[in-house]
């Protein structure tokens, strides 16, 4: 009954924290009540599911932010997560290297795997982090998807270029059209880059159906 | 429609319905809920769930208010305060906690109790200014009632 609860209030869109103690709390009840009666009795004294649904979610503030607002969590947040990603550590490491490394062989092998990781590794990885939100608040699919495709688009035409020596001391970023391919990047990344953002997500939410 | 014996209401953006012993009549299908938590036994909570608002919270907090306690303590001892005519539905109660330490009327701590995690629920200042005036309330309007049953407004 509580594995059921727990669903049924994820899926109402309860925060999992707000969830989780709730739970716990009424395992300790039950585990209290069970001390002096059956565990069908004890069950019955805690309430329907019903009643224990409806009394959380009279509750205010206990909806999260992925039930209110779906689209600021799986698809502009991860979309705007991604581009600050891109852009704040590599402007820490032009103001790092400007001010205290100019003439130092470390900011560049820096600024090469940080080139690297933002546009291979950062759209996967912000990707993957909506469908853990997605995934653990029993989100619909529609906004993450969405948010999965900007991201695929905007990671697969992403160049970005960093120059920490000489005259052209600086970074700059570069969005190609994501329906041509240049230097082997761009459509096939943004496919490469959906699969790989989607592929758990179609995976762990069958066999949590399955499950369910 | 077979109704039960009514526990509460739920209240939505399309209107209320009824929550009965047999169930939820005519589940909404908006997700904005507002349940009455509580219920007492074989009076007018049964007919008339608006009086009781705000009683669950005056008795969580009237017991609080002399020492901390778990959930299932508390209910306990509102029940048998209240000579058991008064049976805050168990789970439920927690929610209710939950809101009160939201709103800044509780504090909780975590205590191990043999080998479990249990929650313990204390007043605070904020608390006790609203049990104040929830006892005000409550006290106004059970005199009041008991003016309007014997009489004595007309005396």
């Amino acid at each position: 009954m509580l594995d059921q609860l727990r669903e049924t209030l994820l899926r109402e869109g309860v925060k999992p924290g707000v969830v989780g103690r709730y739970l716990a709390e009424l395992e300790d009840h039950l585990a209290d009540l069970g001390q002096t009666r059956t565990r069908e009795e004890a069950l019955l004294r805690l309430g329907s599911a019903d009643a224990l649904v409806a009394a959380m979610l009279a509750q205010p503030g206990v909806r999260s932010w992925t039930a209110r607002a779906p689209w600021a969590t799986l698809a502009l947040g991860p979309l705007l997560g991604f581009v600050f990603g891109c852009f704040l550590p590599t402007l820490a490491l032009y103001l790092g290297a400007r001010e205290f490394a100019a003439d130092k062989d470390w900011p560049l092998a820096v600024a090469r795997f940080l080139v690297a990781f933002n546009e291979y590794g950062l759209p996967i990885l912000v990707g993957w982090l909506a469908v853990f939100i997605a995934l653990r608040q029993r989100a619909g699919s529609a906004w993450l998807l969405t948010g999965a495709v900007l991201i695929a688009l905007l990671g697969g035409g992403l160049i970005e270029h960093i120059n920490l020596r000489g005259d052209n001391f600086g970074f700059g970023f570069e969005v190609l059209d994501p329906f041509t391919t240049v230097m082997g990047r761009s459509f096939e990344t943004m496919i490469f880059n959906l699969i790989v953002i989607l592929a758990p997500y179609a995976v762990l939410r069958q066999r949590m159906a399955r499950s369910a | 429609m077979r109704l039960g014996r009514t526990t509460g209401e739920f209240y939505h953006s399309k209107g209320r319905e009824a929550v009965t012993d047999i169930g939820v009549v005519a589940k909404p299908r908006t997700t904005r809920y507002y349940a009455l938590n509580f219920e007492v036994l074989g009076t007018m909570a049964e007919s008339n769930p608006h009086f009781m608002n705000g009683v669950p919270e005056l008795l969580i907090l009237q017991v609080l208010k002399e020492r901390e306690m778990y959930g299932y303590e508390l209910v306990e001892e509102i029940h048998r305060r209240s000579g058991t005519v008064i049976s805050i539905g168990e789970g439920v109660v927690y929610p209710v906690l939950h809101g009160l330490e939201r709103s800044g009327a509780l504090a909780s701590r975590r205590a191990k109790v043999n080998g479990r995690s249990r929650v313990y629920y204390s007043l605070t200042p904020q608390g006790a200014a609203r049990l104040e005036g929830l006892s005000d309330t409550w006290s106004r309007l059970s005199d009041a009632i008991r003016l309007v049953m014997t009489g004595a407004a007309h005396a």
